[in-house]
């Protein structure tokens, strides 16, 4: 007994591992090549290697398909996996992944952007030429019975390469196909040879539409013979006899059966939950079970869930399903007799008709008196159920052949009608009225947090027409309110400038706002620029025209160490319209530069190498930033033509991070007056800033944003100083 | 802002008028047809349901669904036999204490919401039962 408690223990134990394990696929390289290259219709194998003391690489986990190497099946090898000699496939493709010539496992002389004397970083790909020297990568080298397909990496990672190498390489597979054809031909015995010509004739096309109407005549057969019958008497009936009765009578009839496997399916959910306790066991998770189940059965989550390959996840969802559909079977008949069982009472039961009466008069003067104050948007739901009991009333009313009016005796009338003439008063003197007062503001705390300490930044979430306390500060920080500066110590005026009033003179700070509002500025006030470039590498950089020089590359240094997710990056470029007719419009172009395949901690830094096929440019300089991905994954980023480097004037990275306010630049020292400019500051706004004992109340300028309604809700109040402590 | 609203009042009160005050005399004598006043209603309120879900997009209609729901689980706990309720409560509460002894706090929080609903609905059918239903 003891044995078999351990022995089950144990199993579910393993289960539970197994669910550790299955996570999602890896999504290194090798799987993001293999996945790519089967989307080009090829079938693809790929190893598991690990190097050896002496560096060398052997098979941890062979092919899938190594007991059944076909003509039609590939194996996928990165250069960096360095093979030990002696490990065969028939076909081979080597992805060039390094920059190492003397790998003695290469059939051919190959690096990241080489292969033998092509240097595919130094040749535009959109040219026609390149068409003809990716040829070159398709035609194979056999070395000892193997024939291996060599490709540069960099053949894979540019978006323009990689099309035309698919192509290539999906009419390699269309070839491998016809040569299966061909060769299955030679072999065929005289009944294949029937079954092909069966199979390609017009007859068996036909016979399968034929079959199709018959399976759709067989399902709906009754119901045809009633839709086409004249009699309209049998018509309601017999319709309700066809779609309801038949199927609920299928699951009355199997009602044993169904409950009995719904029960057996149900009782798997044990030893589910159990190795799911397991696996949260082993995380030091203890919520993990519930998580689990829930994300899973998510209906958000579906897209992730199949995408997921995890094959735990997907079976576990598919046994839900089917636990679901049998609930229903299981509970549909019990649901059914109670809908019946409740028309039947609802048919049956008769209100009083004083009831009915006012119950109808009651519902409209409050819904029409209503609509005096409230907007529709906020009574939403009142409205529906208000109409909803109408319509349901004018049906009780119908049924019962009531005609409301007779209910009512002359003064009750007199009544109803005063009553509604109320509300249509109240209907039109109260918004004149609303318009011609002054807005009533309601007063809350500044910080409304019963907590016994609150810090900067702070989210501040309002109502409609509000306005808050004095809340006084006696910090030393700058302290702004989304991108309004509305206290600076030791000033006594502040002035909120739009960024496109940018004068430099004086004591002034630069505010980060949105992104394109921001960009947009720099452009047409390329004065700013110096103020807010930085030493630093960011992913958002200017650069000036170099149009005429060869052909340009971008260069892409990745940390790997976040092991970043496979990502599709691209270059915007914004720049001013040349000529007159766009000389005031921005022109965005966004390139596709980068398809990154993913990296793992043990890659260290990647780089990668790729042409740019830059677009003719619209003014001296552009800005440009790259996206698609977390800026901070990038380590460098270059741009080359030969072999110069293009100088790239790299900005403050703030200036992209929408989330979070920022100083980009402010002048040393303090001043009496101060300027402060951001994008995000569309009106001039200026700040008297009078200090009192108590400090700066600094309620009074938020109160007058409020008033002109250009803070966002929630707003932010940010110092310069980061975290600080405002409520203690 | 409040141009919605005026429409909405407006049809809100033409339904008023189709319906307490004698239309079909008027239409018999302007265009011969009688029947008015049982058709009409019902198709302004529909005009004025589709506005609103015009307005408040997808949600209305979930929220058109819930009220039904509603509507229609309150009316019939109303009409089921008050010992029902009484026993639906007792088993509810039983529950929410084993849940509560079980440490499935959420699950007996809802079951005690559930209890007070039944109790709530017993109680409103003992007191209203017979003013609003005729027997």
């Amino acid at each position: 007994m003891n044995k078999s408690i351990t022995k089950f223990t144990l199993f579910f134990a393993l289960l539970g591992i197994a669910f550790l394990s299955s996570g999602t696929m890896a999504s290194n390289s090798v799987d993001y090549y293999k996945e790519l290259f089967r989307s080009w219709n090829l079938t693809i194998d790929t190893i598991e290697t690990q190097e050896d003391t002496a560096g060398i690489n052997y098979v941890v986990e062979p092919p899938e398909n190594v007991n059944t190497i076909g003509a039609d099946s590939y194996l996928l090898l990165l250069s960096s996996q360095k093979l030990s000699p002696g490990f065969s496939y028939r076909n081979i493709i080597l992805i060039c992944d390094t920059d190492d010539l003397l790998n003695s496992a290469l059939p051919a002389p190959c690096t990241y952007t080489t292969l033998r004397d092509i240097n595919f970083s130094l040749l535009k790909p959109d040219e026609s030429i390149t068409s003809n020297i990716l040829g070159e990568v398709i035609r194979p080298v056999v070395v000892g019975g193997v024939t291996y397909y060599v490709v540069p990496e960099i053949l894979l990672v540019t978006p323009e390469y990689r099309l035309k190498l698919g192509n290539y390489f999906k009419a390699l597979a269309d070839a491998d196909k016809v040569t299966l054809e061909r060769g299955g031909a030679l072999s065929k015995t005289p009944v294949f040879d029937t079954v092909d010509k069966l199979r390609n004739s017009s007859i068996l096309e036909g016979s399968i539409y034929a079959f199709a109407l018959l399976t759709v005549v067989l399902l709906a057969g009754r119901l045809l013979v009633l839709l086409g019958s004249r009699s309209r008497s049998n018509f309601t009936k017999e319709l309700f006899v066809v779609v309801y009765r038949r199927p609920l009578n299928f699951i009355r009839k199997n009602f044993d059966v169904i409950i009995f496997i719904f029960f057996i399916i149900s009782t798997l959910y044990i030893p589910i939950i159990y190795a799911l306790g397991v696996r949260g066991a082993l995380m030091g998770d203890s919520g993990y079970a519930a998580s689990y189940i829930l994300n899973t059965l998510n209906p958000t989550n579906f897209p992730q869930v199949v995408m997921s390959k995890n094959i735990f996840k997907l079976g576990f969802l598919g046994y839900n399903y089917i636990l679901g559909i049998f609930a229903v079977l299981v509970t549909l008949p019990s649901f059914i007799s109670i809908i019946g069982n409740s028309v039947n009472k609802f048919r049956a039961f008769s209100l009083k008709n004083d009831f009915i009466k006012w119950a109808v008069v009651a519902v409209m003067w409050v819904t029409t008196a209503l609509l005096a104050f409230v907007e529709v948007e906020n009574m939403i739901s009142f409205l529906i159920g208000s109409l909803s009991f109408l319509m349901l009333s004018l049906v009780y009313m119908r049924n019962r052949k009531i005609v409301l009016v007779t209910l009512f005796n002359k003064k009750e009338g007199s009544i109803i009608i005063a009553s509604m003439v109320l509300t249509l008063t109240l209907n039109i003197t109260y918004p004149i009225y609303l318009n011609g007062t002054p807005i009533k503001y309601s007063h809350e705390p500044l910080i409304g947090l019963n907590k016994e300490i609150v810090l900067f930044p702070y989210s501040k979430k309002w109502g409609k027409n509000v306005l808050f306390r004095p809340h006084f500060y006696n910090g030393i920080s700058k302290v702004f309110a989304d991108g309004y500066l509305t206290y600076n110590q030791g000033a006594q005026k502040i002035i909120n400038r739009p960024l496109s009033a940018f004068e430099d003179s004086g004591n002034f700070a630069i505010i980060s706002g949105k992104i394109e509002p921001t960009i947009e500025i720099l452009l047409r006030n390329p004065g700013i620029l110096p103020l807010i470039q930085s030493n630093s590498f960011s992913t958002i950089f200017s650069f000036a025209d170099f149009a005429g020089q060869q052909a340009p590359r971008i260069e892409l240094a990745i940390i790997c160490t976040a092991n970043p997710e496979p990502a599709t990056i691209n270059l915007e470029i914004y720049s001013l319209g040349r000529d007159e007719a766009e000389q005031n419009a921005i022109i965005t172009e966004s390139i596709e530069i980068l398809k990154f395949p993913g990296c793992s901690s043990s890659d260290g830094t990647k780089i990668f190498e790729v042409p740019l096929g830059m677009p003719p440019l619209h003014e001296n300089f552009v800005i440009a930033r790259v996206v698609g991905t977390e800026p901070s994954i990038f380590l460098e980023v270059k741009l080359v033509t030969g072999d110069t480097e293009i100088p790239l004037t790299f900005l403050n990275k703030d200036i992209l991070n929408e989330n979070k306010y920022s100083i980009l630049y402010q002048t040393p020292g303090t001043a009496k007056f101060i300027t402060s400019y951001s994008a995000d500051v569309e009106k001039e706004f200026p700040i008297d800033v009078k200090t009192t004992e108590e400090g700066f109340d600094l309620s009074a300028p938020i109160n007058e944003l409020m008033k002109m309604g250009v803070l966002n809700n929630p707003f932010i109040i940010w110092t310069d100083q980061g975290i600080e402590v405002i409520q203690r | 802002m409040m141009s919605f609203n005026a429409l909405i009042y407006i049809l809100y009160l033409v339904f008023f008028i189709l319906l307490f005050l004698p239309i079909d005399t008027f239409f018999v004598r302007v265009v011969g047809a009688k029947k008015f006043s049982t058709t009409l209603p019902p198709l302004l309120l529909i005009v004025i349901f589709l506005l609103v879900m015009i307005k408040s997009g997808i949600i209305g209609v979930i929220y058109a669904a819930l009220t039904f729901a509603g509507l229609w689980a309150f009316f019939y706990g109303f009409l089921s036999q008050r010992k029902h309720i009484y026993i639906l409560a007792i088993i509810l509460f039983v529950s929410c204490i084993l849940f509560h002894v079980l440490g499935i706090n959420k699950i007996a929080e809802f079951f005690a919401t559930l209890v007070y609903l039944c109790l709530a609905l017993g109680a409103f059918k003992d007191v209203f039962y017979d003013r609003i239903v005729d027997e």
